[in-house]
C-alpha cells in the first residue's frame, strides 16, 4: 500500500485500528472471565495491562509511518477551524506580521536588487570585474593612483591582445550616457531620451546574451573608428517606446552626430551590467566620437573611462589570472611611464595595479552608496518584526488560557504533550504562513514606494525589484522563523498543566492565568525597550538630517540656480569657449529676478577635484601635506553666490577675457600654506601629471563647504576657468535670484536653448535641490526609522493595551474586593496605571543603556549630534511614556469602573 | 502483577523476532500472538497490548507481515497477521544471527565461570 492510498484509506484505518484493539480487550476479558473473574474485575485488570488506548493508538499511527503527514493534514485542519471561530484574533495577528513580515520582504528585495543579485547572463560566476567604477564614482578621468577603477581604450586594447587567461574580455562605457535620440535619422522630430552604452563588440559574446530579434554586435564590430553605425536596443526600450513592433531591425535613430541602424533587440531581463543603471542602447565603441561628440576617447591613454570585464578560461582562477593581467599591465606602464615629468608620477603610474573582482553581480554605484544604509534599515524592520511576534505570542497566551480546559481534557483522555504542541504550533505556523503571503503583496507596494522616494533623488533610477526566489526563500524562512518565535512560548506553556486542577477549577478563575500575566509582561518590557532604542536611532537619524540640511555652507544656497551645459558636444573649441561663457552670462543676466550670474566647472554639490601642488614661498615643504581641492571659476563667483571675500580681489571679466592665470585661496588654504598671511601675489602650481599650469594668487575668501554639509575646513583655490587645468568640459552656469529660483529655471532653459540651440542643457536645479540630491541616502534612512519606530511604537501600544486588558478582565474579582471595601475610583485607576508605568519604566531602564551602545556603534552615520543625545533621549522617552499612558489608560479606566456588586456576584 | 516490559526485558529487536516466528508458523491475530509467546515461553514472555500492536504496524510497514480481516473460530472478524516473503528473508537471517550471538554469549559466560571457579 502506498503512502498515498495509505492517506486516502485513513478513515477506513483508523476504523480498522479501533477494532483491532477492541477485540484484544474484548477477547481478552472473556478469557480472564472464564477463569473466574467478575466483569468488573476483568475490565479494570485489562485497562491496567493495556495502558491508555489512545496512547497506543497513537503509537500505532506513528508506527504505521504516514503519521506525519496525516496527523499535519489533521493539525491543519484543526488549526483552520480554531482560527475561524476567532476572526478578530487571526485578523490582528495576520496584519501585524503582514505588517512586520512585508517591511522586512521589502527592504530584503532592495537589498537583494542591489546586492545579491546575479546579472541574468550564462555563467554569471564565471565573470570578473578588471575595474569597478563604483569604487571611486568618477565616469571619466586622466590618472589614477593604486587600485585601477576604470581604464583608458589603448590600456584595454593592450590587455585583450595579450590576454591568455580569459576566454573572453570586453569594454564598457563607465556610466551611461543619457542622450537624445531621434527616430529616423533627422533632428527635426521630436527626442526621445535614453541611455546609451558604448561597448566593444564582443561585450555580447562574452556575457552569452542572444537577441530576440535580429543579431547582436559581432567582434570585428569595433575595429574601425566610425565604421559601425549599428545599434542594440534593449527589451524594455522596444517595448515601451517601439511598441514592441518586430520591424524595428533596419530603422535608423540619430545620436549625437551619427545615424544608427538598429540590428538587434537584447532579451528581456537583460539591462546591461551596472546594476541600477539600465541600459536603453548599445553601440559600438568604435562609434565613440559620433555618440559623444567633440571628444576622442579611444586614442588618448590618459582618458581613463572604460569599465572592463572578463570571463574566465575554463580552469584559470582569479588569483592565477590576476597575476597575469598584471603582468601585462606592468608592461604598458613600463611603456608609457617615462613621458611623465616627475620621478613622483612615474612612482605612482608603476604602482598601478588591476585587481579582479568577482563580476557575477555586475558592478553598481548604487551598492557602495546603499549598501550601509539597507543592511541598517534590514536590521530596523528585524526589531519591529521582533516587537510583532511579542504581540502575538501575548495574543496566543490570552487565548491559550481560554483553551486551558479543550487543552486540558486532551491530555487527560491520553494525549501526548509532544503532539498537542505540535498542533499548537501547527496554529502558529499558519498564521506566520498567512501574514507571510500578506507580507509579500505589501513589500511589493512597499519597495515600489520606497524606489520612488530614493528616485525623486537619482532621476530615473533604473533598478528592477523583482520578486525572484531569493526572495521568496527569505520570506519564507523568516515566516517560518516568526510562527516558532512566538508560538513556540505560548505552546509550550499552553501544555504544561495540572490536569486535575484545571479541570476542576471553574473556567473563570482558571489556574496558570498568573504566570501568563507574568510572561505577557515581560514581553510588554522587551517590547517597550525595543520600540525605545528605535525611536531613539529614528531621532538621531532625523537630527542628522535636519543637521546637514540646516549646515551653514558659507554662502547664500537658498537662492541659487544652477545650469549645466556641455559645450564641447556643441563644437566650442579653445577661445570660442571663453567667448561662449562671456555671451551666455551676459545673456542670463537680463532675466527678470536674477541677480547676479557666474560659472563654475561642476557646479555645487557635484564632484571634487584636487591635486599636488608646488607653493612660491610657502615654508611647508612636505610633498604629501603640498595638495589642495580646486574650483574652476568666471567672474563674479564670490559676489553671486554671496562669499565673503576677505582680502585682495576676485577673479573679474577681464582675467576671465584675457585668460588670466589668477586664482583665489579659501582661508583655509591661506593658514596652512601662508603662516604669515602674506599670499597675494605668490604663485602657485597645479602639479598635474600631464599638464601643470601656474596661477598667481589675487584674493582670500572665507572657507565655505562646496560639495558636502560635512565637508571639512580644507585649503581649496579657485582658478579662472579661462585658464582651464586640463581638458575642458561640461560647465556650470550659476544664477543668484533675489526670489524663489525654481521660479526662474523654465526662464533660464529657454534663454539657453535660444542662445544656441546646439548647447546641450544636461541639468537644471537649485543648489537646495542638488543638496536633497545629494542628501538622498540620509533621508532615506531618517525617514524610514521613523516610519518603522512609529510602527514599532504601535505595535508596542497594541501589546501593553491587551496584557493590561487582559490582566484586568483577570482581576475583576480582586478588584471589585478592593472597590467593596473602600477603594476610589481614582485609586484604582491610579494602581493600573502604576502598573503600566511600572512596565514602562523597567523597559526604559532595559532599553536606553542598549539605545546609547547601539547609537555608539553607528556614529559614523551621525552629523552634528552625539550618540547618547540628550535632545533625542528626552524625546524617545517621552513618545514611549505618552504612548503607554494612551495605551493604558482604557484598561485603568474601564477597571475602575467596576462595579463592585456585580464583580462579586459572578463569583 | 506480573508484568515485564519487553522494552526492557527483551534485547532490542528482539520482539521484531518473535512476533515473525510467531505469524510463520500459520496466520495468527493479535492476541493469539500475545497468547502463544506467553504459553510458549512458558509465562516468561509477556508483551502488554501497548507494545504489541505499534510492533506489529511497524512489520507490516517495513513490508515484513501482511494483514487481513477474517473470521476466528468463535465467529468474530479479527485483524490475522502472516508472513511476507520479505518477512521469511528476514526472519531467517535475524534467526541465525540471534542463534550464533546467544552461543556466543553461552560460550563466554561459561568460560567466565570456569575462571570464576
Amino acid at each position: 500500500m502506498m503512502w498515498w492510498s495509505r492517506l486516502w484509506r485513513r478513515n477506513k484505518l483508523e476504523q480498522d485500528l479501533g477494532r483491532e484493539l477492541q477485540f484484544h480487550i474484548d477477547e481478552r476479558i472473556s478469557a480472564l472471565k472464564s477463569a473466574g473473574m467478575s466483569e468488573g474485575e476483568a475490565r479494570r485488570k485489562v485497562r491496567q495491562e493495556f495502558g491508555g488506548i489512545e496512547q497506543v493508538k497513537e503509537e500505532c499511527r506513528d508506527a504505521r509511518g504516514t503519521l506525519w503527514l496525516e496527523s499535519t493534514i489533521q493539525d491543519l485542519r484543526y488549526a483552520l477551524r480554531t482560527l475561524r471561530k476567532s476572526p478578530a484574533f487571526t485578523a490582528v495577528a495576520v496584519l501585524t506580521l503582514g505588517l512586520g513580515i512585508g517591511a522586512n520582504t521589502a527592504i530584503f528585495s532592495l537589498i537583494n536588487a542591489v546586492m545579491l543579485r546575479m546579472l541574468p547572463v550564462q555563467h554569471p560566476e564565471q565573470l570578473v570585474l578588471l575595474t569597478d567604477p563604483s569604487e571611486s564614482g568618477v565616469a571619466v578621468d586622466t590618472t589614477e593612483h593604486g587600485i585601477r577603477s576604470i581604464l583608458s581604450y589603448p590600456e584595454f586594447a593592450e590587455l585583450r591582445s595579450q590576454n591568455t587567461v580569459f576566454s573572453g574580455m570586453f569594454a564598457a562605457q563607465s556610466e551611461a550616457s543619457d542622450s537624445d535620440v531621434f527616430p529616423g535619422g533627422s533632428t527635426a522630430g521630436q527626442a526621445m531620451k535614453a541611455r546609451t552604452e558604448l561597448v566593444s563588440g564582443n561585450f555580447f559574446h562574452v556575457l552569452g546574451i542572444q537577441p530576440i530579434i535580429g543579431r547582436v554586435f559581432t567582434a570585428e564590430e569595433d575595429k574601425v573608428p566610425g565604421g559601425n553605425p549599428v545599434a542594440v536596443v534593449s527589451y524594455d526600450y522596444w517595448q515601451r517606446e517601439f511598441g514592441g513592433n518586430s520591424t524595428i531591425v533596419g530603422n535608423t535613430i540619430r545620436v549625437g552626430q551619427g545615424i544608427f541602424q538598429i540590428v538587434g533587440v537584447a532579451p528581456p531581463g537583460f539591462r546591461g551590467i551596472v546594476v541600477g543603471s539600465d541600459v536603453d542602447f548599445w553601440f559600438p565603441i568604435s562609434m565613440q566620437e559620433q555618440v559623444l561628440p567633440g571628444r576622442n576617447y579611444l586614442k588618448p591613454r590618459d582618458t581613463l573611462w572604460l569599465q572592463v570585464m572578463a570571463r574566465l578560461a575554463p580552469g584559470v582562477s582569479r588569483k592565477t589570472a590576476e597575476a597575469a593581467i598584471n603582468t601585462t599591465f606592468q608592461q604598458t606602464l613600463r611603456d608609457w611611464a617615462p613621458a611623465l615629468p616627475t620621478a613622483r608620477e612615474r612612482r605612482n603610474m608603476l604602482n598601478e595595479k588591476i585587481e579582479l573582482r568577482p563580476g557575477s553581480h555586475g558592478a553598481s554605484a548604487l551598492r557602495g552608496e546603499f549598501s550601509d544604509p539597507l543592511i541598517l534599515l534590514m536590521t530596523m524592520v528585524g526589531v519591529v518584526l521582533l516587537i510583532a511576534c511579542a504581540n502575538i505570542a501575548n495574543l496566543m497566551l490570552a487565548r491559550a488560557s481560554g483553551r486551558e480546559r479543550e487543552i486540558g481534557v486532551r491530555l487527560a483522555l491520553g494525549a501526548a504533550r509532544r503532539r498537542l504542541i505540535r498542533q499548537l504550533l501547527t496554529e502558529s505556523f499558519l498564521v506566520a504562513g498567512m501574514g507571510g503571503v500578506l507580507g509579500i503583496a505589501l513589500s511589493v507596494v512597499g519597495a515600489r514606494l520606497l524606489l520612488a522616494v530614493v528616485s525623486t533623488g537619482v532621476d530615473e533610477l533604473g533598478l528592477q525589484v523583482p520578486v525572484d526566489y531569493h526572495v521568496l526563500i527569505f520570506t519564507a524562512g523568516i515566516s517560518l522563523l516568526t510562527g516558532l518565535v512566538f508560538g513556540l512560548a505560548p505552546a509550550v506553556r499552553g501544555t504544561r498543566l495540572d490536569i486535575n486542577r484545571t479541570l476542576a477549577a471553574n473556567a473563570r478563575n482558571s489556574v496558570g492565568t498568573r504566570g501568563r500575566v507574568r510572561t505577557g509582561r515581560i514581553l510588554v518590557v522587551v517590547q517597550v525597550a525595543l520600540s525605545l532604542i528605535l525611536l531613539m536611532g529614528g531621532a538621531l537619524f532625523l537630527r542628522t538630517l535636519h543637521n546637514m540640511l540646516a549646515q551653514k555652507l558659507g554662502y547664500d544656497r537658498d537662492h541659487l540656480l544652477m545650469a549645466t551645459v556641455d559645450p564641447v558636444a556643441a563644437g566650442y573649441k579653445g577661445a570660442s569657449v571663453t567667448a561662449m561663457y562671456e555671451r551666455a552670462l551676459a545673456k542670463l543676466r537680463t532675466i527678470p529676478g536674477v541677480r547676479d550670474v557666474t560659472l563654475s566647472r561642476g557646479g555645487l554639490f557635484a564632484g571634487d577635484s584636487g591635486d599636488h601642488l608646488a607653493i612660491e614661498g610657502s615654508p611647508v615643504r612636505d610633498s604629501e601635506q603640498l595638495v589642495s581641492y580646486w574650483t574652476e571659476i568666471g567672474p563674479d563667483y564670490f559676489k553671486t553666490l554671496k562669499i565673503p571675500l576677505l582680502r585682495g580681489r576676485e577673479i573679474d571679466s577681464a582675467d576671465a577675457a584675457r585668460g588670466a592665470p589668477a586664482c583665489v585661496i579659501n582661508e583655509s588654504f591661506l593658514r596652512r600654506f601662508f603662516p604669515d598671511l602674506d599670499a597675494i601675489g605668490k604663485h602657485i602650481t597645479d602639479e598635474y601629471p600631464t599638464t601643470r599650469e601656474t596661477f598667481e594668487i589675487v584674493g582670500v575668501v572665507a572657507d565655505s563647504k562646496e560639495h558636502a554639509p560635512d565637508e571639512k575646513k580644507t585649503p581649496r583655490f579657485y582658478a579662472n576657468i579661462s585658464h582651464p587645468i586640463g581638458t575642458v568640459g561640461e560647465v556650470t552656469f550659476i544664477l543668484s535670484t533675489s526670489g524663489d529660483p525654481a521660479g526662474v529655471a523654465s526662464e533660464l532653459r529657454s534663454l539657453l536653448r535660444q542662445f544656441d540651440p546646439n548647447l546641450p542643457i544636461l541639468t537644471v536645479r537649485t543648489v537646495n535641490q542638488q543638496i536633497g540630491r545629494r542628501l538622498i541616502t540620509e533621508r532615506l534612512v531618517a525617514d524610514l526609522a521613523v516610519f518603522f519606530s512609529g510602527l514599532a511604537l504601535l505595535m508596542a501600544a497594541i501589546g501593553l493595551y491587551g496584557v493590561m486588558s487582559y490582566s484586568m478582565a483577570r482581576r475583576t474579582n480582586e478588584i471589585g474586593i478592593r472597590m467593596a471595601l473602600g477603594a476610589s475610583a481614582g485609586g484604582v485607576m491610579r494602581m493600573v496605571l502604576g502598573e503600566t508605568l511600572g512596565m514602562v519604566a523597567t523597559g526604559t531602564a532595559i532599553g536606553l543603556p542598549c539605545g546609547v551602545a547601539i547609537a555608539r556603534l553607528i556614529s559614523s552615520k551621525l552629523y552634528g549630534v552625539s550618540a547618547a543625545d540628550p535632545a533625542s533621549i528626552a524625546a524617545a522617552i517621552f513618545i514611549v511614556l505618552a504612548s503607554a499612558l494612551l495605551a493604558g489608560y482604557v484598561p485603568a479606566h474601564r477597571a475602575s469602573r467596576i462595579d463592585p456588586m456585580v464583580s462579586l456576584r459572578n463569583e | 502483577m506480573v508484568n515485564p516490559s519487553p522494552k526492557s526485558d527483551l534485547p532490542q529487536g528482539t520482539l521484531d523476532l518473535l512476533l515473525l516466528k510467531i505469524v510463520a508458523v500459520q496466520p495468527t491475530h493479535g492476541y493469539a500472538i500475545a497468547q502463544r509467546l506467553q504459553q510458549i515461553s512458558g509465562e516468561i514472555v509477556q508483551v502488554p497490548g501497548g507494545s504489541l500492536y505499534p510492533a506489529l504496524h511497524r512489520l507490516e510497514n517495513r513490508g515484513l507481515v501482511k494483514s487481513q480481516w477474517k473470521e476466528t473460530d468463535n465467529g468474530r472478524d479479527a485483524k490475522f497477521y502472516r508472513l511476507t516473503h520479505k518477512g521469511r528473508v528476514h526472519l531467517n537471517a535475524q534467526a541465525a544471527s540471534w542463534r550464533r550471538l546467544a552461543e556466543a554469549v553461552g560460550l563466554i559466560l561459561s568460560l567466565a565461570e570456569e575462571g570464576a571457579r
